[in-house]
């Protein structure tokens, strides 16, 4: 081998290396649906929602907290309190409600998407996030334990998995041994 | 392996090339094969640059004076420390490892964010590309640190003695470290800008940018203050240099933007102004760049004239203009609707903060860019050196200061004048009591006891944010006093971490202060055996006797070193040596004017400052003894301010990454389990 | 090439851009003009100031005096100290330790301060002062930082009035829509999904 070849072959090796590096993403194709890097899925639905400058969420809440912490180490005066909580508490309800319909929406459209009635999803949306009693139906309070009309324990649904849970006490996941948050 | 580090050079121009061209192609056609190619291309681009810079460290280390850069800038006896750090000592050299850093960092935010603003990132991996692109070439075509000679000299010429200093091997790297940085939070503008995705995880993402720019900036010019302190003699650290101001600026701007994107997080306004400041931070540190790398203002610092300059004179004109096009296009989508409670409130305090740190750069700026506007319109070249800078500054500085004080003790939205009172009424006195000790102890010098009233002010405010911080924990969390102590600062790093770093300003501004009592130099002529005495500005006796000079010959110079034998009051102190140094090469011929070694003797209330300025005959040194008031406490102040950083940057826990959509769903959970 | 919401306007960007081209032609002829005669390579800048001796001399300026007058001078290298500084410190500095020996042959030749700096200005220029005069052209040096400043303590001050008004009339907007008493339509679950979130401060 000649002086000095071998810098040059090395050289080499490692450009050749880096445009196969570089240039694999062209020659194999992409899955725009499959690939979760990708930000084109969906016919550009998702880049599209994204599109715009969307009011920044959690503002509200943020606030909130900060408000309550400014009047406890007395900067805040007690009426400008009061005033500032009930303008941020009313805008952090409303921010609440946009989650909760975006969710709906949301269901609403994947059901469409496969071809169920997209009314029905909602209310079940709707309807799921209510304990359900087995003999009175759905109860009005979103944390009670036992129905109030006939005592019986009130199941629930694994916040991961959505497999229902109806022992009472649970404190794991029976179909995905996830530990439940209330537990 | 020089000859792959001179190849690879090239190639990574091609690869910045790729980078840029598929990015944004695929950003604007949005297809993801040529988006994941940019990405690649852009390690690939930061590998190849790391081939490169290690040829030339190899260059360096194997002494192949064949290559110009090397025989200019190290010497076969030059020690292995400032081998390795003469990378950046001279011009060619420092252009690679500029690009080297940005090609890291261009690296590093395709990495964090390849599952995140997936539609912003083709746009901002291009930018990244762009810049690194135009670093390359200018480094290949104006400033290439792989040029041979024609022939191979015996030995290098070295390196200049002022640059054999350990603040020299780690302040420009620092520096670098920071003013690259800017590029980042400025790519991530552009993409948000053509994306018009001004919100949510563009912010945090330009926010955690912009921290370790400013982080970096800030240990950058505190060590550069160092080593101006400790090498160039003239017992200051500051001397508004342009190269100087030049680093000043993008960190001035950078904390500007630091403070008013909390209102855009907190209150989705000044969206405009903050991408401004973005920009503004990255144009500036390129104008630094351009005024150190031109030789179009004199300065010290500069880099010797080339024409790498005017490569960077064209990029700031074309970067300027391509942007403001940019944002003119996009002026609507950051409209915001802007609604403030109060005129007394938090916010307000930001932008008058805002207004005086902007103020500062461009008094800075003006300052600094003055004299050529002076001999362009009317053709006479004027100074405008310390004197200006210090009594222009001083004043916005001092406000600065103020408000530093101020806006932590307004409350968000609004204040009234009852709770304003009491939160101001304890600062405000202890400003007033430190004012008042220290006319007591005899302090008569008006601009001194602003400052120190100020920062008594200062202080107590950011005491007093701790301790009522801690109380209002104690009660609304029930937490005991250790526990309330720790997660305010835990779970509020970056109020409590901004605070830290305050507190640090306040302790560099203490110590600046310390300069009005600065007495003139002393010169005094000292044989063997003889006596100076000296009176400090604290009121103690110093005797320094001269115990003689010695001679003699080390790695690669020849050193005269006078000894002192000190006292105070007579209180014997460590002795002090102070050095002049005659540089040689390997053949022992003198390189270099001769240089000096400072002795320094460093205490709390003053540094003892001993300057060998030369020598009258055979066995009489001249020196030049100084005492300068508490300029330890400006480096202190700097490890504050740094520490402080490093609380405002630590990691969350994953909680805050995941942001608001995840807070809220845990809710559902629990009433989905409903156990 | 289809549309895409997030591409620029290429044509509103061009047009944007025509505008600028000229200067952008333009800036780096007429900088480059304008430093060459700024940046003197010879690296010696020093100038002799040998204005005659006055005829029986009386010396002016004492010590400390003449270390206030070179207080004020800056040495022309480029090591943006004065002359007093640069010349107890800076050895390799040829300029400074020459212009101290022109001051000193002035004070002996019975020149007072003034004096000193008219016949330094008339062979260096203004350059010579550290601080640039304040009057003239020079003054702007010294005005318009503060009138930037002031500029935009103004335009804070209208911002925010703006701002102010905006939230004035928002919250009208609100109460007269009803929006103000949602505290009384939310229900209970929803107020303490609300506190559980505010309680969390984890965020």
């Amino acid at each position: 081998m000649p002086d000095g070849s071998l810098p040059l072959v090395l050289g080499t090796l490692i450009a050749l290396g880096a445009l196969t590096f570089v240039l694999m993403p062209l020659l194999s194709a992409v899955d725009e649906n499959e690939d979760p890097r990708s930000a084109y899925s969906r016919d550009g639905v998702r880049a599209a929602q994204s599109s715009n400058i969307s009011p920044d969420e959690g503002l509200a809440i943020e606030a909130l907290r900060e408000i309550e912490f400014d009047q406890a180490t007395g900067k805040l005066s007690d009426s400008d309190y009061e005033e500032l909580k009930a303008k941020y508490t009313a805008l952090a309800l409303a921010e609440l409600r946009e989650r909760d319909d975006a969710a709906i929406t949301s269901v609403a459209r994947e059901a469409l998407a496969e071809g169920e009635d997209p009314v029905e999803a909602a209310v079940r949306a709707v309807q799921s996030r209510r304990p359900n009693c087995g003999n009175c139906g759905p109860r009005p309070e979103s944390d009670s334990v036992y129905c109030s009309s006939c005592g019986s324990y009130l199941p629930g649904a694994c916040g991961s998995c959505g497999v229902k849970i109806t022992q009472p006490g649970a404190r794991f996941c029976t179909g995905c041994g996830g530990q439940l948050a209330a537990a | 392996m020089t000859l792959v580090g001179e190849l690879s050079l090239w190639v990574a121009i091609l690869m910045a090339a790729w980078t840029t061209t598929v990015s944004w192609a695929g950003g604007y056609q949005r297809r993801s094969d040529l988006v994941f190619s940019g990405e690649r291309a852009m390690y690939a681009t930061f590998a190849f640059t790391m081939v490169a810079s290690i040829g030339l460290w190899y260059a360096l280390f194997t002494h192949d004076f064949s290559l110009r850069f090397v025989s200019s800038y190290t010497s076969r006896n030059l020690p292995s420390v400032y081998t390795f750090s003469a990378f950046w000592a001279g011009q060619a050299g420092s252009m690679l490892f500029w690009t080297l850093i940005l090609s890291g960092y261009g690296a590093l935010a395709v990495l964090f964010n390849r599952k995140r603003l997936r539609e912003m990132m083709p746009w901002v991996t291009g930018t990244m590309g762009l810049i690194t692109l135009f670093f390359l070439l200018a480094t290949a075509f104006a400033a290439n640190p792989f040029e041979r000679l024609d022939w191979v000299p015996a030995d290098g010429r070295g390196l200049n003695p002022q640059l054999q200093n350990p603040g020299m091997a780690i302040h420009p790297p620092m520096l670098y470290f920071g003013y690259v940085a800017t590029a980042v939070p400025f790519a991530f503008a552009i993409g948000a800008l053509i994306t018009r995705q001004l919100d949510g995880e563009w912010l945090a993402a330009v926010r955690r940018w912009s921290l370790l720019s400013w982080f970096f900036l800030t240990i950058g010019i505190v060590l550069g203050m160092w080593w101006a302190y400790v090498e160039l003699g003239w017992s200051g650290y500051w001397a508004w240099d342009p190269v100087e101001n030049s680093s000043l600026l993008p960190w001035l701007t950078g904390t500007a933007f630091l403070h008013s994107i909390m209102i855009q997080e907190k209150r989705g306004m000044l969206r405009k102004w903050n991408v401004t400041l973005v920009v503004l931070t990255f144009l500036l540190s390129i104008l630094g760049t351009f005024i150190t790398r031109s030789g179009v203002i004199e300065s010290v610092h500069a880099f010797a004239q080339s024409e790498v300059g005017w490569w960077f004179l064209g990029f700031l004109i074309a970067a300027t203009i391509l942007t403001a096009m940019l944002v003119s296009t996009r002026l609507k989508d950051m409209e915001a609707k802007a609604e403030l409670e109060s005129m007394v409130s938090r916010e307000a305090a930001f932008l008058y903060n805002n207004l005086v740190l902007v103020g500062i750069a461009f008094a800075t700026l003006w300052g600094t860019l003055f004299p050529i506007l002076s001999e362009w319109v009317q053709d006479e070249k004027i100074t405008v050196g310390m004197p200006f800078f210090n009594s222009v500054n001083t004043p916005l500085g001092l406000l600065l200061l103020a408000l530093t004080g101020i806006g932590p003790l307004i409350a968000w939205r609004r204040a009234s004048t009852a709770n304003l009172k009491r939160q101001f009424l304890m600062p405000v006195v202890m400003g007033f009591v430190a004012v008042a000790v220290l006319m007591a102890l005899g302090m008569r010098h008006f601009y001194a006891l602003v400052f120190y009233g100020i920062s008594g002010f200062v202080a107590t405010t950011i005491t007093q944010e701790f301790v009522k911080g801690i109380g209002a924990r104690r009660r609304m969390y029930q937490e005991g006093l250790a526990m309330a102590s720790v997660r305010l600062v835990a779970r509020n790093r970056r109020r409590y971490g901004g605070y830290v770093v305050h507190f640090g300003v306040v302790v560099m501004f203490a110590a600046f202060a310390g300069q009005f009592f600065k007495k003139d130099y002393a010169q005094v002529e000292l044989k063997e055996g003889d006596t100076y005495a000296a009176v400090d500005p604290w009121g103690h006796t110093w005797n320094f006797r001269s115990e003689g000079l010695s001679r003699y010959n080390t790695v690669n110079r020849n050193v005269t070193a006078i000894s002192l034998v000190v006292d105070r009051d007579g209180e014997p102190m460590p002795p002090m040596v102070a050095e002049r140094r005659q540089h040689f090469d390997a053949s022992q011929n003198a390189t270099f004017e001769p240089s000096t070694e400072v002795a320094i003797l460093e205490m709390a209330g003053q540094d003892v400052y001993v300057f060998f300025s030369g020598m009258l005959d055979a066995d009489t040194a001249i020196l030049t003894i100084n005492f300068n008031p508490l300029v330890i406490w400006v480096w202190i102040g700097g490890i504050i301010m740094a520490f402080g950083g490093v609380i405002v940057m630590w990691p969350q826990a994953e909680r805050r990454e995941r942001g608001y959509a995840a807070e809220m769903a845990p809710q559902h959970e629990e009433v989905l389990v409903g156990a | 090439m289809f549309p895409s919401p997030n591409a620029v306007s290429r044509r509103s960007f061009l047009r944007r851009g025509a505008a600028i081209v000229p200067a952008l032609v333009m800036a780096p002829g007429v900088l480059q003009g304008q430093v060459s005669s700024t940046v003197n390579m010879e690296g010696n800048y020093y100038l002799p100031v040998r204005p005659p001796a006055k005829p029986n001399p009386v010396v002016q300026l004492d010590e400390e005096a003449v270390i206030a007058l070179e207080r004020t001078l800056a040495c022309p290298c480029p090591c943006t100290l004065d002359i007093y500084t640069c010349r107890t410190t800076d050895v390799t500095c040829s300029n400074s330790p020459a212009i101290h020996g022109d001051v000193i042959r002035m004070v002996n030749g019975g020149y007072n301060a003034d004096e000193i700096l008219l016949e330094l200005d008339k062979v260096y220029g203004q350059r010579i002062m550290a601080s640039p005069a304040k009057s003239g052209f020079s003054l702007m040096v010294w005005f318009m930082p503060f009138a930037a400043l002031a500029t935009g303590a103004l335009a804070i001050a209208l911002l925010v009035r703006t701002w102010r008004q905006n939230a004035v009339n928002a919250t009208a907007a609100r109460v007269d829509g009803g929006v103000g008493r949602i505290g009384v339509q939310a229900t209970d679950d929803e107020m303490a999904r609300l506190q559980a979130a505010l309680r969390d401060d984890t965020r």
